[in-house]
């Protein structure tokens, strides 16, 4: 690993706040990590636990009334929460781009893919008309789309929705970013296209290198597809390791429950473990670890917050019982 | 496409059939027009020999299948207060009314996109706020009021404009139109404008809207991903997914506009066919009323037609079936 060596993203103490007419919510409090090339990090959490959040903040891209009000996003060596919208958007698309949700929205229906995809070209490169074209041609062979020449005249109500997000991955790897951040890329696709958008996303960042933010709810898919995986509670990190550590011997009690709750082959015909409760509402959290209300592991100290802990070599964890208190 | 036109055109048919029952109908009931067209002294063997001579002796429908027969043929009956052609008397007024609906529009359109799109993209400064009340205004001051105001302040207080009639006509492609001489922009200016002002402020509200909306999607966020400006995301992206309801406003507005620029004609003293329609419902001439009515309708229907074939250059996933 030479994540030690030159990472290509490094988060610290990222707080993205939302200041609504009911109080502030505090979508993303104190997030922090390290990404190096070619690998590729797991989010993992429920709906509304700040995943989505955290990957548009690196972007530059939340909309009033958020705002990031505390942190660094070193990217490359440059802090971009410092840099200017000007500059921000040149790197958007061509340095760190993003793959999204859902295909069916993320593309607008009245242009045609083929100005989708060099108008992301012209806007990062000096290119003519005949090269964008040829370009983007490449890129549509470059995620497996089907004679790609003519497909570039279509619009994207004529492709499926495994191909419009093959669509969405062509465009984000349009320029060769060095990192990519795909928010539930596969969450809108039926199961048997996710695992294929998911090993050629796995293929093309190993091909160039490329680091990758997975985000997604789904644990399961984490195991099989990232190097490291950060778990997310109601804003926070609360887990961060290898893979294989997070997988095999999760310690915090949320991150035990999602694998917990994962279908297994051997019970079958058994209900389905689950974590009672609900994530609390981000606005007025009570000072304390989020995951209290449905721990039941929990103590007296927990009402305190617990801050990230390495436990483990390269495992770390923010929960009291861990940490051996 | 062919089997759209087809069916289309088939419907039109149907559309002005009924226009022309009702009309007729209407017409036939609402009075005698040959007590208006004879003096009081007039004696009862005159009015005799007048009604037979406009075929008004006859049962309905004698009297409207007489008309359809013509009608098929082209000839949509003689006013029977001018004596000439109906169709041609209202052709004649055509020019004027057209140039006046469509300067409003285009008034209307070129000031109220780019406004709508403004107050949409930065709701919180003090000119789209502006914008927004100056809209709700628009929507709500009468025609008739505006038009009298607008007369009393740059006519009669600043002198600027004149205010009644079409001044010097250009003759362009055989219709003679005002905007091609100086005289005949200023006389267009006050009329256009009166007409504009509810059109503007409508087209704002429904740019805004529409906006607001699509700013909120996906493929927005997306756009910006890429790395476009703000401005190429509004201005080319979100501005072509708004056209459609933009366009069928437009459509629909304009055969209003046409249809009922009698008000604002009538202050102005406009010698547009809303005019001439006036007069001759208050003088029962039943077939300048008839044929005005089929050509509205005509162009109304024209007009939609129009739009759906817009519509399909501006959205891809509409086809005409």
């Amino acid at each position: 690993m030479n994540t030690q060596a030159s990472p290509v993203l490094k988060v610290e103490g990222l707080r993205t706040h939302f200041f609504t007419r009911k109080g502030v919510v505090k979508a993303v409090d104190d997030v922090g990590f390290t990404l190096g090339p070619g690998q590729i990090m797991g989010l993992v959490g429920e709906s509304g636990a700040g995943k989505s959040i955290t990957g548009f903040s690196i972007l530059g891209l939340i909309d009033p009334p958020g705002r990031i009000v505390a942190g660094k996003i070193i990217f490359q060596g440059e802090d971009l929460i410092a840099k200017p919208a000007s500059e921000l958007e040149k790197i958007r698309g061509n340095r760190i781009s993003m793959v999204f949700q859902d295909p069916q929205t993320s593309l607008d229906p009245v242009f045609k893919i083929g100005y989708q995809i060099t108008e992301a070209l012209f806007v990062h490169h000096d290119l003519s008309r005949a090269q964008a074209r040829d370009r983007a041609e490449q890129l549509l062979r470059l995620v497996g789309i089907p004679s790609p020449a003519q497909r570039l005249r279509d619009y994207p109500h004529q492709f499926s929705g495994g191909m419009r997000q093959r669509v969405g991955i062509a465009i984000a790897m349009a320029s060769d970013p060095a990192l990519i951040i795909a928010d539930e890329p596969t969450t809108a696709l039926d199961v048997t296209i996710q695992a294929q958008v998911l090993t050629l996303m796995r293929r093309l960042v190993q091909q160039k290198g490329t680091a990758m933010i997975l985000i997604t709810h789904d644990i399961a898919l984490v195991g099989q597809f990232c190097d490291r995986i950060g778990v997310m509670y109601a804003g926070r990190l609360v887990e961060k390791g290898a893979k294989e550590e997070v997988i095999t011997r999760p310690l915090h009690p949320y991150t035990q429950g999602l694998i917990a709750s994962i279908p297994g082959r051997q019970e079958r015909r058994r209900r389905l473990r689950q974590i009672p409760g609900m994530m609390p509402n981000l606005i007025g959290l009570p000072e304390g670890c989020p995951f209290l209300p449905r721990c039941d592991q929990a103590g007296e100290d927990c009402r305190q917050r617990p801050a990230l802990a390495e436990v483990a070599p390269g495992h770390q964890v923010a929960c009291f019982r861990r940490q051996g208190r | 496409m062919l089997g759209y036109l087809i069916r289309r055109i088939l419907q039109s048919i149907v559309v002005l059939l009924c226009v022309s029952v009702v009309v007729f109908a209407i017409m036939y009931l609402s009075g005698d027009p040959v007590e208006m067209l004879l003096p009081p002294e007039a004696t009862q063997k005159q009015v005799e020999e007048l009604r037979i001579h406009l075929g008004l002796d006859k049962p309905f429908h004698v009297q409207y299948l007489t008309f359809l027969h013509k009608a098929l043929q082209g000839d949509l009956g003689k006013s029977f207060i001018f004596n000439q052609p109906a169709i041609s008397l209202i052709v004649e007024r055509i020019p004027a009314t057209m140039e006046l609906a469509v300067c409003a529009i285009f008034l209307a359109v070129v000031i109220g996109l780019p406004a709508g799109m403004y107050a949409a993209v930065r709701p919180n400064s003090w000119l789209a706020k502006s914008i927004m009340s100056g809209s709700l205004l628009g929507i709500s001051l009468p025609v008739f009021w505006l038009g009298i105001i607008l007369v009393l302040i740059f006519s009669v207080i600043l002198g600027w404009l004149p205010s009644s009639g079409r001044g010097e006509t250009g003759l362009f492609l055989g219709m003679r139109l005002g905007f091609l001489t100086i005289d005949g922009l200023k006389h267009l200016i006050l009329p256009a404008l009166t007409i504009a002002v509810f059109q503007l402020a409508l087209i704002v509200r429904l740019v805004r809207a529409g906006m607001q909306e699509v700013l909120l999607q996906d493929f927005v966020k997306f756009l910006k991903a890429k790395g476009l400006s703000e401005n190429r995301v509004v201005y080319v992206h979100a501005l072509k997914n708004i056209l459609i309801p933009v366009v069928t406003i437009i459509g629909l507005q304009l055969g209003n506009i046409i249809a009922f620029a009698v008000v604002t004609e009538s202050i102005f003293a406009w010698p547009g066919m809303g005019k001439l329609v006036i007069d001759s419902i208050h003088a029962l001439d039943r077939p300048v009323v008839l044929s005005y009515l089929l050509i509205i309708s005509l162009m109304f229907v024209f007009l939609n037609f129009l739009v759906d074939v817009v519509y399909t250059f501006l959205d891809p996933r509409i086809r005409l079936k």
